[in-house]
């Protein structure tokens, strides 16, 4: 009885998430081939097996924590495709007074054309260096 | 009252309540409160997001009326790269003309504001009345009433999505917008280049920046770049027409996010893309969010009106890829059942 009424509290408690897939913190760094950081923009992946999208801002020095329910619970394990997305707006309303480093070159920031891709291991911290090409 | 009356013309004591039976009554109906308290405030932000999906039910109708009209949805503003159309108009002020809410006001029972807006005048040459009049169905009351709806002159520094503030700016003030047009997905690219999304023509989403046909000052306002419903390819009932804006708490009421929204130069005071690298924000403090994510301030749930006018609620956990699907109104994805 006693475990009967534990079991049905329990899943009360935790049956809001029962939709959640599990994720694994994930952090690490975008770098070029030439080892210098991209400077700015998103990095995004894909779940190939969820579909789900875990997300970070990239920093000035590369890195970045990736976050898919809250900002940083990290992403669901196995293997997932990976954009990086830049946004440079010269529209005449802001100007450009601070060096973005080298562009990331457009093909990264669409999932048919960026060949990225990572595996997440289902462990407490998974660290990923992405690399991309200058051209 | 009557209690301590009767102690008095009798001297002793009448049957009362204990201190103890005091504060049982006061815990109890404590606990009742903290119960209640919290339903009241669940059904106050539900009733506020049900106002909210109404007024963008009622946008999606205006816009579709302004389609019979002109036979196209309204521009979400209009800019012109000399560069790349060779179309050199002379003294263009295309970038400083009215935004897509000023062209949906005859279509909201609005003729009286509308009349108000020189169309042949940029947005500091209107009146501070067309400028200042606030209105409520632009307003989701989860975040702004009408009274505060108005902004003054803002002397600020903007930071752009690089990570770069420019230099001290004015940008003049206005009332401010809760909704902001779907302008597509982030396929034309953002790479300092005339085939960025955000020129004239190049957004794929329905209300996007368009050519203006010519110099205002001279010729009738009209625009190149006309987005109507034959344009949306992928379906209407499958693409996003207006939705909610991601607005941090910092930059309420403030350009990038949520700065005057007739004036068509700061495009992210009344528009939005979504898809890859543009994730829905999940709060209003989620820095992956960025100034052309859309969002909301109810929890879990983005409101949109879709180019068919029917209203929808997208989960913040929705995949980048399917809002990318459902942004962009021509990529052959109809992105169903999400």
């Amino acid at each position: 009885m006693r475990w009967t009424l534990l079991s049905i509290l329990g899943s009360l408690l935790f049956g809001c998430n029962a939709e959640r897939v599990s994720t694994y913190p994930v952090r690490g760094r975008v770098l070029f081939t030439d080892g210098t950081p991209v400077r700015v923009g998103t990095i995004e992946l894909e779940s190939i097996t969820f579909g789900t999208t875990a997300s970070g801002q990239i920093q000035e020095d590369g890195s970045f924590v990736l976050g898919t329910y809250t900002p940083s619970d990290g992403a669901a394990a196995g293997n997932h495709r990976v954009v990086v997305v830049q946004i440079i707006v010269s529209d005449g309303t802001v100007q450009h007074t601070k060096d973005h480093g080298q562009p990331v070159p457009r093909r990264y920031g669409d999932y048919a054309s960026s060949s990225l891709s990572v595996s997440v291991e289902p462990q407490p911290l998974n660290n990923l260096i992405i690399e991309l090409s200058p051209e | 009252m009557q209690i301590r009356e009767n102690r008095a013309q009798n001297g002793h004591l009448r049957p009362a309540f204990t201190l103890l039976e005091t504060l049982v009554v006061i815990a109890v109906v404590s606990i009742l409160l903290s119960l209640l308290v919290p339903g009241v405030q669940q059904v106050r932000a539900a009733a506020r997001r049900v106002q909210c999906a109404n007024n963008l039910k009622q946008l999606g109708l205006a816009a579709h009326l302004f389609h019979d009209t002109y036979g196209a949805f309204p521009p979400a503003r209009l800019i012109l790269d000399i560069e790349r159309t060779g179309l050199d108009i002379g003294n263009s002020v295309a970038l400083d003309e009215a935004s897509w809410p000023v062209h949906l006001l005859p279509y909201l029972d609005q003729t009286n504001v509308y009349d108000e807006w020189d169309e042949y005048a940029t947005y500091l040459e209107q009146t501070p009345g067309a400028r200042n009049h606030a209105i409520a169905v632009f307003l989701c009351p989860a975040r702004h009433s009408v009274s505060e709806a108005v902004v003054p002159d803002e002397e600020i520094v903007i930071t752009a999505t690089c990570g770069c503030p420019a230099g001290l700016q004015t940008v003049p003030g206005g009332a401010i917008i809760d909704y902001a047009a779907n302008h597509g997905d982030l396929s034309p690219g953002a790479v300092n280049a005339p085939t960025d999304f955000y020129w004239g023509g190049n957004g794929t989403g329905v209300l996007i920046s368009s050519r203006p046909a010519g110099n205002h000052k001279t010729v009738e306002p009209d625009w190149l770049d006309k987005i109507g419903i034959v344009d949306v390819a992928d379906g209407t009932s499958n693409t996003l027409l207006i939705g909610e804006p991601h607005i941090p708490a910092e930059s309420d009421k403030s350009t990038p996010y949520n700065g005057p929204a007739y004036f068509g130069r700061y495009l992210t005071n009344f528009s939005r893309i979504g898809g890859p690298g543009v994730p829905l924000a999940h709060s209003s403090t989620d820095q992956r969010a960025n100034q052309f994510s859309f969002g909301s301030s109810h929890a879990g749930v983005v409101q949109f009106a879709l180019a068919d006018g029917s209203g929808r609620q997208i989960g913040t956990s929705t995949s980048t890829r399917v809002l990318g699907y459902l942004a962009n109104r021509q990529d052959g994805q109809p992105a169903g059942g999400f």
